[in-house]
């Protein structure tokens, strides 16, 4: 059982707001990419940056505070 | 410029697992038996071979060279985000620091209610300690170290970096137990998750499309833009800690 329970904490983290945090910032790439269209080459890099620094910030706090 | 900066990513990320592993079969060594300790830990050594002999093929094989990208920077930054939002969260005093040292006590505390077989007799206790420990460190550095070498660059800078890894924590072996309380283990963990998510995103950028200003050396404002975020909020949570 706590084998089980290392394995999905390896897999998944101990919050879940990282797994779709980082789901939800890729997501939001792809559909900046069609938007963004030539643009996306020069700043697309710097949108992905953005999305994972915001799940970061938020996941740290929900974990601060919860502690 | 890349190839030295995987080379020390795999190496310090290989590195902080090994310890860990390290400090649960030298506590099951010295509390119970060598024997069952190595035991236990060469049949987790096995599996993780099996594991990575499985996985390098499947990320390699059949995959366009995009997916692939995206598929490792994917992976890297779920790797990297955990141990960073973990270290932030330390750097921050909200969160006991990270300790071999107390994987050591853990694991000796783990076996002090099974008792020692007699000699001749399988420590199966021991041996278990030893293969769990190793085998849940072990499966995070064959993750880490393959996404690192499935680049389309090639295999060479990642594998050259957990060679180098392994030798020198086998080297820390032969001190036991002292100085794993002496290593700044949550500093290395905090570079190892900045690191590890330079990379997923350079990686995953370029699978999307992205053209990096400066090329390669994209993943040094890339480590120094997620270092600045992360010391920021760590700095942050230990003064309202404080006030």
């Amino acid at each position: 059982m706590t084998v089980l329970r290392t394995l999905k904490k390896l897999l998944f983290g101990e919050t879940w707001i990282l797994p779709a945090g980082v789901l939800a910032a890729f997501a939001v790439s792809l559909l900046a990419r069609h938007a963004l269209d030539e643009h996306w080459a020069r700043i697309g890099g710097f949108v992905l940056l953005a999305g994972v620094m915001v799940v970061l910030v938020a996941a740290v706090a929900r974990t601060a505070r919860r502690r | 410029m890349t190839f030295l900066l995987v080379t020390l990513g795999a190496a310090v990320a290989v590195s902080v697992e090994l310890l860990e592993a390290l400090a649960i079969v030298l506590a099951v060594a010295v509390t119970r038996r060598w024997s069952d300790a190595l035991l236990g830990a060469i049949a987790a050594v096995l599996a993780c071979a099996v594991l990575a002999v499985a996985l390098g093929p499947v990320l390699l094989g059949s995959v366009s060279l995009g997916t692939l990208r995206v598929t490792i920077g994917l992976l890297l930054v779920l790797f990297g985000l955990e141990w960073l939002r973990k270290a932030t969260l330390r750097l921050g005093g909200r969160r006991a620091r990270s300790s071999s040292l107390a994987e050591f006590v853990e694991a000796q505390e783990e076996l002090s209610e099974a008792p020692l077989p007699p000699p001749g007799h399988a420590d199966w206790a021991g041996r278990i300690v030893a293969f769990k420990g190793v085998l849940l460190e072990g499966i995070e550095v064959v993750v880490i170290v393959t996404a690192l070498a499935a680049r389309p660059s090639g295999p060479a800078p990642a594998l050259i970096g957990a060679a180098v890894a392994t030798v020198a924590v086998l080297g820390a072996g032969a001190w036991l137990r002292k100085p794993l309380a002496r290593i700044p283990e949550t500093e290395l963990k905090w570079g190892v998750g900045v690191l590890l998510t330079a990379f997923g995103v350079f990686f995953a950028g370029e699978g999307l499309g992205v053209h990096w200003p400066g090329e390669d050396a994209a993943v040094l404002y890339l480590v120094a833009a997620l270092a600045a975020v992360s010391q920021a909020q760590s700095h942050w949570l230990a003064r309202t800690a404080r006030a």
